[in-house]
């Protein structure tokens, strides 16, 4: 009973940080419709803000999300004014495979110039409280897991806020209904997929600075977040925020107690499985609406 | 189309009759095993990238996930050979069907999904049997060899173990599969089928709605697809003498043929072989120029290309050299016409 508790308990806590890193991912496909490859390479980056953050001046990674999230705004803005807004002019496709296979290519040059530049030896972030624990009840957590845990609900309750309340987040939320009737309406399309593309990377930078104390570091990290992420956002319903951080627990549920009580890999195969079955019987996902 | 046309076009026909020759003396000329091997890999790549684009660039069907079926040919049959010690020649045409049952349980269920859709599920595909491999030490009494992959013993020169020491005869094989999966390619293109898998690419209701059987084509194309990955990926076992899941079930594995097909043109038959002659010994010449400390320099070029192939050359190399060729012929013709006026009066 205690060990499926505990199980339960740290599952739940690792899928609200997968939850964050989904939530970026379906923003990008809420607004824009098109599937971010390198969404796992932008968190990779987070982490190694945060990392060289820490290791230069001494500042704590949770300070760092701010920083992070800076500067992957400010590259993902970059990426879709220079590139994938030009590839979107010229196709008329829905969900455009040509955007796909481009972020495909961003993140071979990302991963590979990542170890280029680090080598692909994992890196650790040592901090007075990444070994403590505290004690609720009967099961212990990680105190780092709890804080990434608890910061990265924040996260998705401010990436929420700023969807449905501020402007900005009004015309994303048009755009994402009605691309066309929200252009006649006055909308700036490309400076609306800038911003978008800038949030969503800035919530992976952000999430990156989250797993940073409690993962290990290393260029290739992102492909653990990428297709988990793909599985969260279509379980969550595509493009919706609230759905990500429930496709999130879900999958961090589902990997946590099927390595504890079968066995890791099946637990892996099993999410892969469900996504199959969501994309295929309930593509609107597990709230069954499919907007931001 | 017209009446005319619908005879087999003989140029096309030629010209491969012509490279297959050339192509096939290039062994008796250089004996450089370095240069065998990158000429090797470079007609591997353009087989799987042929393989690819029946489905791909005929059907439609984008799939991100070959790399399963190469993976799977290669491990069928190496267990079969090391296991029950049956020929890899066998072993091959089992692998191929192996791999067309797991197609079928795969893209079956998967077909109901648009592009988009269907390429990451078929990436799932990818990464599901890369994680059951690489987990998995024993399958009942068989051996899978987890993640450091099985060794084939080496047995020197062996037409009945699929063992060559000189590279040539891989370099014969692998001409001949080349040549076989193009001509099967091309005569696929130009049949009846051809033209189905065509419409379905191009408008899939409207194909249905004059009765096109579109889930039984698109079956069809994503088998013969499978089947022939998969026997290179059998060969691409025999070659090295080595599974491992690392790279055989790999994500870059797939994008890698994506990249090819897309780089030489996607939809026609020799686009993938173009893309393949000139990625695969591009990488070849960086890594020995630049050595292993920098071998990530490769794929960062490789994304590059891919990146730029997609915004300014959608249609590939081979379509773009058609065009400038046109069109320099076409200049040609008028100034020598204008030329022949200005002289005639």
């Amino acid at each position: 009973m205690v060990g499926i508790l505990q199980g339960a308990v740290s599952g739940l806590i690792i899928g609200g940080i997968y939850g964050a890193v989904a939530a970026g991912l379906a923003i990008i496909y809420g607004v824009m419709r098109i599937i971010n490859f390198a969404h796992g390479e932008l968190v990779m980056i987070g982490m190694f803000v945060t990392f060289w953050f820490w290791k230069s001046f001494g500042i704590d990674p949770y300070l760092a999300i701010i920083p992070s999230g800076f500067t992957l705004f400010f590259i993902g803005y970059i990426i879709q004014k220079g590139i994938i807004n030009f590839a979107l002019n010229k196709t008329t496709e829905r969900e455009p495979l040509s955007v796909l296979l481009i972020t495909a290519g961003l993140s071979m040059i990302l991963i590979n110039g990542g170890i280029l530049l680090w080598t692909d030896y994992p890196k650790m972030i040592q901090t007075s409280y990444v070994l403590k624990s505290v004690s609720i009840g009967i099961i212990r957590i990680p105190l780092a897991r709890l804080i990434s845990f608890c910061l990265s609900m924040a996260l998705v309750s401010a990436l929420y806020f700023v969807l449905s309340r501020t402007e900005i987040g009004r015309e994303m939320r048009a755009t994402s209904q009605d691309r066309e009737a929200a252009k006649l309406m006055g909308i700036n399309q490309p400076r609306t997929y800038c911003l978008a593309f800038g949030i969503g990377a800035a919530i992976a930078g952000m999430s990156g600075a989250l797993l940073a104390p409690i993962f290990f570091i290393k260029p290739s990290v992102g492909h653990v977040f990428i297709m988990k992420s793909f599985v969260i956002v279509v379980l969550g319903g595509m493009g919706s925020v609230p759905g990500a951080l429930i496709g999130g627990l879900v999958v961090g549920l589902i990997e946590s107690l099927g390595s504890q009580f079968v066995n890791p890999v099946y637990a892996q195969v099993s999410v892969f499985i469900l996504f199959i079955l969501f994309l295929l019987i309930r593509p609107s996902g597990i709230l069954g609406r499919e907007r931001i | 189309m017209n009446g005319k046309n619908n005879s087999k076009p003989l140029g096309p026909i030629l010209v491969l009759v012509f490279l297959c020759i050339l192509f096939a003396v290039v062994p008796l000329l250089i004996k450089d095993q370095y240069i065998l091997q990158v000429t090797i890999m470079a007609l591997l790549f353009a087989y799987w990238a042929v393989s690819w684009n029946i489905t791909c660039g005929f059907a439609g069907l984008f799939s991100l996930g070959h790399a399963a079926f190469i993976g799977l040919g290669a491990y069928v049959s190496t267990i079969l050979f090391l296991e029950y010690a049956v020929t890899p020649w066998i072993g091959m045409l089992i692998g191929g069907l192996v791999s067309v049952v797991a197609a079928i349980i795969i893209g079956y269920p998967c077909f109901k999904l648009r592009g988009v859709y269907f390429a990451i599920s078929t990436l799932a595909f990818v990464s599901v049997l890369q994680m059951l491999i690489t987990g998995t030490r024993h399958l009942g009494p068989i051996d899978l060899g987890a993640g450091e992959g099985l060794l084939i013993p080496v047995a020197g020169h062996s037409w009945a173990k699929f063992q060559f020491v000189d590279k040539s005869y891989y370099y014969w094989i692998i001409l001949a599969m080349l040549v076989g999966g193009t001509a099967l390619a091309f005569s696929l293109k130009m049949s009846k089928i051809g033209y189905y898998l065509m419409a379905i690419k191009f408008d899939q209701e409207a194909a249905d709605s004059l009765g096109v059987n579109v889930v039984k084509y698109k079956l069809l194309s994503w088998c013969i697809s499978a089947f022939l990955t998969a026997m290179g990926g059998s060969f691409y076992a025999q070659l090295l003498l080595y599974v491992a899941p690392d790279r055989l079930l790999s994500i870059p594995l797939s994008i890698e043929l994506v990249i090819i097909a897309l780089v030489g043109g996607i939809g026609s038959v020799a686009g993938p072989i173009i893309g393949a002659f000139l990625l695969i010994p591009l990488g070849e010449i960086l890594r020995t120029e630049l050595g292993g400390q920098f071998a990530q320099v490769e794929a960062m070029i490789y994304g590059s290309i891919l990146i730029l192939i997609i915004l300014f050359l959608p249609g590939g190399i081979k379509r773009e050299l058609e065009e400038r060729i046109t069109d320099t012929v076409r200049w040609v013709v008028s100034a020598y016409k204008s030329s022949y006026g200005r002289e005639k009066s």
